[in-house]
């Protein structure tokens, strides 16, 4: 950068100007980072990781796509130092024995099935301004951009990780997220496997995606091996042939 | 019986469940034993006995102890030093029933007291008196001790006066129309209490059933054989409880009387000496008397978990609305906010004259220490914060209060957490269990300290989906499939192709459980990698969509 342009940014005129803008801005502290508990995932993550105090938006394509169970395995994540986990379930359709599977604490759930749609963004925002709240999920197909804003404010104060379920016509839409992923469900394998594209990511560059798969016995997420072996627990016929060749597997 | 009249001078039998015989007599009444019932005998074979006639009510414990301490407070009347006897880990009294473990007498000092009334005669008169009022016949005795006085009233009967040396009178309860069963009640003076004592059973000196087996097998069948043992061999062979009970009673050991304090009645109250119908105005005195209730309750070190505010308007109309909270709290804003709430101003259609507000349920509050580098003023979640949980003494009260508000606004019933069950048909696989229990401490200690484990008690992640449809929703197909499941189905408009498939799963229920279930689960996979959960109506072979791994 050549000098003169760098005095330039020192001089009683920018110093006035950013002290005007400042009180208009809103100056985030940097939060206490959570991991998605998969290195290759937190890789396309901006700085790295989730943050508290963000809202991440999941797209999926479809029912089924897994979408929530993605949500949910980060909310784990993010409750491991403590916190309840919040599910807003207005429907009524949220099954916890598959919650539990993933290796939530079930006492560890605040179910929240609120009965009028004031009711459920009323209730949504409530648990988003308590910090002692570690995540909330919920699926959002609609929100107006005001209303979102304030749920961003409230996250943001508390700390809490919002974490919202929205249909993939919300993409491009405006939004106050300050991460948003497209989940594609990959056919073609015995495995669960996505595609997860960030699609927004403020702060940060978007575009990086990613293929995870789930390990179906303990639940967690890790990157697919594309080489034969497909299965992270070893099949008898290996380890005998492991055995015989009198190295371990 | 006291509130039941109907069922006066009628057999009626308590019962309880018995973990081992199942339903069983409790209690029973004179008539009762008249037909061969008795506490602890099945509840069929009491029915046997008497067909037609027998009246059959559960037995309620907690309500039977809550009665004996509101008769407790009753006759501090009496004596200020007023107790409940203490049942220990061992039952004492023969008959073995699930009464017996439950405390049923009353122990009431009147040393010093009884000159107030005239005499002892006159005290016995007076409780009598108080007792047939209130619809109660009992058994009543004075003594020199509380072992003494145990002993009698529950033993002398039906063996009246005890030799010459005790006073005894029976009151005929038919002026009170509740029972024919008179109130039987002794003296015995200090002087006799050793030869009083002497003439009762064993049992009357509140030992164990084994200890009373004992001395059965031995041959002994008074107290007053007891006098003649020597004291270091009953200790050795019957233990040490029997030479304690014994000395107590004859007055060479001292009985502690556990002195039952009722319950501190928290409430404010307010009366206006001009009515009101101004909303800030209520709101303002509703906020001040939650002030004055704090102030009390911390005295006490008790928080609220029940309140109940009353408004009794000029046209003598009353509302009432009640809060339960989730942890005991003294915060007045956090009440009032919960209060206001439930209010509708609306409904005051005339003004205001007296407040009243009462916590109904109370608890112990917690008290939390500050630590010294970490205030709990703080708000914001510490980054890259290294200490475990610096925060969760402030953390629990925030969730307390977030639950409360939630639970206030739409129920209850709304704000829950599952309960799993170890039941293979989906819809039973867990039950909702509101986070707010009316006059119970719900909060767990532990809920924001804990680090989750995974619990593999329960199916594998991939096996159960997130959403369950309820009721299942039953799909069209439009390609079958010979076995397993359909190769394409529609659900919402939309045309699925299945690429793979896991199961059958096969889940069925007994006849106990009402309809029977019985369905061929299967986890499909779409060639667009979209998972749903399946099941095949085993009776009619129909198919339906139950669950969706969203």
């Amino acid at each position: 950068m050549p000098r003169d342009q760098k005095t330039s940014q020192n001089t009683p005129l920018i110093q006035a100007l950013r002290q005007q803008i400042k009180p208009h801005t809103t100056e985030v502290p940097r939060q206490e980072a959570i991991s998605s508990g998969c290195p290759g995932f937190d890789r396309i993550l901006p700085g790295g990781s989730f943050r508290r105090g963000q809202l991440v938006e999941w797209l999926e394509t479809g029912p089924g796509s897994g979408a929530t169970t993605l949500a949910l395995i980060t909310a784990q994540q993010a409750a491991q130092r403590g916190g309840v986990i919040t599910i807003m379930d207005r429907e009524k359709q949220f099954f916890p024995p598959a919650a539990a599977a993933l290796g939530m604490d079930s006492g560890n759930l605040l179910i929240i099935q609120a009965a009028s749609c004031q009711d459920h963004f009323w209730a949504l925002d409530q648990a988003l301004r308590c910090p002692a709240i570690a995540a909330v999920w919920a699926s959002l197909k609609h929100i107006e951009p005001r209303d979102y804003r304030r749920l961003q404010l409230a996250v943001e104060q508390s700390g809490c990780l919002g974490l919202f379920t929205r249909p993939m016509q919300v993409r491009g839409q405006p939004s106050w997220s300050q991460i948003q992923l497209l989940v594609e469900p990959q056919g073609g394998s015995c495995n669960r496997r996505w595609r997860i594209e960030v699609m927004r990511a403020r702060g940060d560059r978007a575009g990086r995606a990613v293929e995870l798969e789930m390990d179906e016995t303990t639940g967690t997420l890790r990157e697919p091996s594309h080489g034969y072996k497909t299965d992270s627990l070893h099949t008898p016929a290996q380890l005998a042939s492991a055995a015989a060749d009198g190295h371990p597997a | 019986m006291v509130t039941r009249p109907e069922v006066i001078n009628h057999p009626v039998a308590l019962a309880f469940r018995d973990p081992r015989q199942g339903q069983s007599v409790a209690a029973c009444c004179h008539e009762s034993q008249q037909h061969g019932i008795h506490p602890g005998m099945p509840l069929s074979e009491a029915i046997s006995l008497c067909p037609d006639k027998l009246q059959v009510y559960p037995y309620d414990a907690p309500g039977d102890l809550e009665q004996l301490q509101h008769l407790a407070t009753a006759c501090k009347q009496f004596s200020p030093l007023v107790g409940v006897e203490n049942i220990g880990t061992s039952f004492f009294r023969t008959g073995l029933s699930i009464t017996d473990r439950q405390p049923q007498s009353l122990l009431v000092n009147i040393t010093g007291t009884w000159s107030l009334f005239g005499n002892e005669q006159q005290v016995i008169r007076q409780v009598v008196r108080d007792f047939h009022r209130r619809g109660y016949t009992i058994h009543l005795a004075i003594a020199a001790t509380t072992g003494a006085a145990w002993a009698l009233s529950h033993f002398a009967y039906p063996r009246k006066p005890l030799g010459e040396s005790s006073w005894f009178a029976s009151f005929p309860a038919h002026d009170t129309d509740h029972t024919n069963t008179p109130s039987l009640a002794w003296i015995l003076p200090s002087q006799h209490t050793r030869e009083g004592l002497g003439e009762l059973s064993p049992a009357a000196l509140r030992i164990a059933e084994k200890t009373l087996q004992q001395l059965h097998q031995a041959g002994i069948e008074t107290i007053a054989t007891l006098y003649q043992l020597p004291r270091l061999s009953l200790s050795n062979r019957l233990g040490e409880l029997l030479l304690k009970r014994l000395d107590q009673s004859l007055g060479a050991r001292e009985e502690c009387l556990d002195v039952y304090h009722s319950p501190t009645n928290f409430s404010v109250h307010q009366h206006l000496e001009h009515p009101t119908d101004n909303p800030q105005t209520i709101q303002w005195l509703i906020l001040s008397l939650l002030e004055s209730l704090a102030q009390s309750l911390t005295e006490h070190g008790q928080g609220v978990l029940q309140l109940d505010c009353h408004l009794q308007c000029v046209s003598r109309k009353t509302f009432q609305t009640s809060i339960s909270l989730f942890e005991a709290t003294i915060d007045p804003s956090h009440l009032d906010a919960l209060l206001q709430m439930q209010w509708n101003h609306s409904f005051l259609q005339s003004p205001v004259q007296e407040i009243t507000i009462v916590a109904t349920c109370t608890a112990p509050l917690e008290s939390y220490q500050r630590s010294l580098f970490h205030p709990l003023e703080t708000d914001c979640f510490h980054p890259d914060s290294t200490s475990p949980q610096p925060q969760q003494p402030l953390n629990s009260r925030r969730l307390a209060h977030l639950v409360d508000l939630l639970s206030h606004r739409l129920g209850t019933g709304h704000v829950v957490r599952p309960r799993l069950r170890a039941d293979a048909q989906p819809e039973r696989a867990y039950q909702n269990i509101p986070w707010v229990t009316p006059g119970k401490q719900n909060r767990k200690r532990s809920l924001l300290h804990k680090r989750v484990s995974p619990d593999r008690t329960f199916p594998l992640p991939a096996t159960r989906p997130l959403q369950l449809l309820s009721p299942p929703l039953r799909i069209t197909f439009t390609v079958e499939s010979a076995n397993g499941p359909p190769s394409q189905f529609k659900y919402q408009q939309q045309h699925y192709c299945i690429e793979h498939t896991w199961g059958p799963e096969r889940i069925e229920t007994g006849w106990w459980r009402g309809p029977t279930i019985r369905r061929d689960y299967y986890r499909v996979q779409t060639t667009t990698g979209q998972r749903f959960w399946l099941f095949r109506e085993r009776h009619h072979h129909h198919w339906h969509l139950h669950g969706i791994f969203c």
